[in-house]
């Protein structure tokens, strides 16, 4: 084996020996499940998730946000002054949840 | 109780002795939304249904209500003979008012003309800015006149629009008012020729069987 061939040989071999081996990594990611909800109200609204802390807007009466379940309950449950000045019509809430 | 004059021969429709007392209750929504019935079985349209869209908004502790006519009225006159007839036009129809209750905001914003009401509890903004001359309300007005029997009138006027200024009053020792309020409604040409304007309507199943 000539010096040339050699050199080949080497080069090969330590290519191989160094190539990366390959690992396999396993992404973690976090999956938040969200509903829809439905701004009743002729209003724009921000609020601020009474769980998570996460900031919601609705732009507009009928605009639907995706939100985090945790906060769902709590923004189902909010509604206006309940007390009307001149009907019997109770206060409806602010949102619904979109089937 | 008959006259003693004698009444006029003939078929006759007599006046009820029923009436009508104090302001109807008054709800107004986006035009765009139309009314529920359009039109009913026998082709009036009226009425409201609020959707997260068009809210169906109420007019809140109304006072001093009335209706008012504006009708173009012109004689006919010949200088011969004098006025032979009157040519009347019927331009719009308005309900003017005053009102005591100024919330929610996302109501009186409309009254007053403002802005959008954005909300981050616990506070709620509007702005005073350009008028919209684009926004047309439907309005209804019913009012209840025997509560136990369930007889009730309405009004509805189909294209309205909130039009003069009104003043914010703030006197003290009194609840804080605005009056000037006017609700004017406009010939909506895409209703019948008899309905341009609204309808009335009553239900009474005690008188009309």
């Amino acid at each position: 084996m000539d010096k040339r061939s050699d050199f080949q040989y080497a080069s090969k071999h330590l290519e191989k020996k160094e190539k990366p081996v390959k690992r396999k990594y396993t992404k973690r990611v976090e999956e938040v499940e969200t509903v829809k909800v439905r701004l009743l109200k002729d209003m724009n609204v921000n609020v601020i998730g009474k769980v998570t802390g996460k900031r919601y807007s609705w732009q507009g009466g009928g605009s639907v946000v995706n939100v985090d379940i945790l906060d769902k309950d709590k923004l189902l449950e909010k509604r206006g002054n309940p007390v009307s000045c001149c009907d019997d019509v109770v206060n409806q809430p602010y949102f619904e949840l979109v089937e | 109780m008959a006259l003693v004059t004698g009444s006029p021969a003939g078929t006759q429709q007599a006046a009820e002795d029923i009436y009508l007392e104090g302001a109807p209750n008054i709800y107004f929504q986006d035009y765009e939304a139309g009314p529920w019935y359009a039109p009913d079985s026998d082709g009036f349209y009226w009425q409201l249904s609020g959707t997260a869209t068009y809210n169906v908004f109420e007019v809140g502790c109304p006072v001093d209500v009335s209706l008012v006519e504006d009708i173009t009225v012109n004689d006919v006159l010949c200088d011969n003979v004098g006025v032979k007839d009157t040519i009347q036009q019927r331009n719009s129809v308005s309900f003017n008012f005053s009102i005591k209750s100024f919330f929610p905001y996302q109501t009186l914003r409309h009254l007053l003309k403002y802005g959008a009401v954005t909300e981050t509890a616990p506070t709620q903004k509007m702005g005073i800015g350009a008028i919209s001359s684009t926004q047309f309300w439907q309005v209804y007005a019913p009012k209840v006149y025997d509560q136990d029997a369930g007889d009730y009138i309405w009004i509805y006027l189909a294209k309205a629009k909130f039009v003069e200024a009104p003043t914010v009053e703030m006197p003290f020792g009194d609840a804080w008012m605005i009056s000037g309020l006017q609700l004017r409604a406009f010939a909506d040409t895409t209703k019948p020729a008899a309905q341009t304007f609204g309808m009335w309507g009553r239900l009474d199943p005690s008188v009309i069987t």
